[in-house]
C-alpha cells in the first residue's frame, strides 16, 4: 500500500460524498474520520464504500486528522494526503502533491488569491503567516491552509498534540523543529460555506498558541 | 451593630448553606466521608470566622494588613487563581482522557465502508 486520504469530516454531510467520489479516482485508500457529527456525515460516507472511523463526541479537526492518520499508519501507509470534507479543496491536485513529495518530507499548499476569501481570513492568514514564519524561520505561503501530504515517517516526527485548528500551526512548527524538507504547490480554492472552518476566535488562539505554547519553549 | 455585620452575616449564610449542599451531595453519594469532612471542616471554619473574625488576628497582625478584609480579599484572589489552575490542569487531563478514548473506540468499531484496496495506479 503507498498513499492514503484522509479526510476529517463534522457535520458534511452534503458535501462529503462528493468529495469522496473525487478523491476515489486516485486511490481506494481513503479513511473518512467522522468527527462526532450530528447529521448524517459517517452515512453518507459508508454508503459511497469509503473506510469510516467514528468519533462518538467532536473533539476538533486535530484529533479527528490524527485518528485517521494513525489508521493509515497502522495498514501500511508510507505517504498521507489531508484534504477538507467541506468541498473546499480540489482532490485533482492529488498527483501534483505526490510528485512533490517525491524527494521531500512534506508538502504544504497555499490558496491562490481567491476574490471569494473573507477579508478578516485574509487579514487573519497573512498574519499568522508573518508571525509564523518568522518564529520558525520558514517561508510558507500559506500555513493555514489544511490541504497537505507528507510522509509516515514525517508523520511521526510532526504527529500534534492539538485537538483543534491549531494542528496545522503545530505541523510547521515541528516540521520545522526536525528540519523537514518540504515544498509547496499552489492550489485553487473553493468557499462553500462561510460560517464554517476556521473563525476568527480560532486565529486569536493560534497566535496566542503559537507565541506561548510551543515557539517560545 | 459593627459595621461588618453585614458582611459577617452573609458570611454565615453563605457557609451553612454551602454546608447544606455539601450534606445534599453526600447524601447522594457524590462526596466520600473523608471528602465530606474535609469540606465541613472548611465551612465551619468559614463560619467561624464570620463570627468571631477576631480569632485570625494571629496570621493577620505580622502580616501588617490594614483591615481584616483586606486580609480575606488577597486570600480569596489566591483561592481563586488556585482553583483556576487546579481546574485548568484537571480539564486538560479530562479531555486527554476523552481523547484517547474515543480514539480507541473509534479503532475498535468495525470501520463503516468497504476494505482497504490497493491504489487504483497500481
Amino acid at each position: 500500500m503507498d498513499f492514503f486520504v484522509i479526510i476529517p469530516a463534522h457535520n458534511e454531510e452534503e458535501r462529503v460524498a462528493e468529495v469522496i467520489k473525487k478523491v476515489e479516482k486516485y486511490t481506494s485508500n481513503l479513511v473518512v474520520v467522522d468527527d462526532g457529527s450530528t447529521d448524517d456525515t459517517a452515512k453518507v460516507a459508508t454508503e459511497t464504500g469509503a473506510v469510516v472511523l467514528k468519533h462518538l463526541v467532536n473533539l476538533g479537526k486535530g484529533a479527528a486528522l490524527k485518528t485517521g492518520c494513525d489508521f493509515a499508519l497502522q495498514h501500511g501507509a508510507e505517504k498521507l494526503i489531508v484534504i477538507d470534507a467541506d468541498g473546499q479543496h480540489e482532490p485533482e491536485e492529488i498527483p501534483n502533491f505526490l510528485a512533490a513529495l517525491k524527494d521531500k518530507d512534506m508538502v504544504y499548499s497555499y490558496r491562490q488569491a481567491a476574490e471569494s476569501m473573507p477579508v478578516v481570513l485574509k487579514f487573519g492568514n497573512w498574519f499568522i503567516n508573518k508571525a509564523l514564519n518568522c518564529l520558525c524561520n520558514t517561508q510558507l505561503k500559506d500555513s493555514q491552509c489544511g490541504y497537505r501530504a507528507f510522509t509516515a515517517e514525517a508523520y511521526r516526527k510532526i504527529r500534534w498534540a492539538a485537538r483543534d485548528y491549531y494542528m496545522e500551526t503545530e505541523m510547521i512548527i515541528k516540521a520545522s523543529k526536525h528540519n523537514l524538507k518540504y515544498s509547496q504547490i499552489p492550489i485553487k480554492t473553493i468557499y462553500g460555506d462561510k460560517y464554517k472552518g476556521t473563525t476568527v476566535i480560532d486565529g486569536v488562539k493560534i497566535v496566542f498558541k503559537m507565541i506561548g505554547g510551543n515557539v517560545l519553549r | 451593630m459593627s459595621t461588618t455585620f453585614w458582611i459577617q452575616f452573609l458570611g454565615v449564610i453563605f457557609g451553612s448553606a454551602m454546608l447544606y449542599f455539601t450534606f445534599v451531595k453526600f447524601k447522594r453519594k457524590e462526596l466520600s466521608n473523608l471528602e465530606l469532612i474535609a469540606w465541613f471542616a472548611g465551612w465551619i471554619l468559614l463560619i467561624l470566622v464570620a463570627i468571631v473574625p477576631p480569632i485570625l488576628d494571629f496570621i493577620i497582625a505580622p502580616l501588617h494588613f490594614y483591615r481584616r478584609l483586606d486580609f480575606f480579599v488577597v486570600l480569596g484572589f489566591f483561592v481563586l487563581l488556585g482553583l483556576g489552575f487546579y481546574n485548568y490542569g484537571n480539564a486538560k487531563k479530562v479531555e486527554q482522557k476523552m481523547e484517547l478514548l474515543v480514539r480507541k473506540i473509534a479503532f475498535k468499531t468495525e470501520p463503516g465502508g468497504a476494505e482497504l484496496k490497493k491504489d487504483k495506479k497500481e
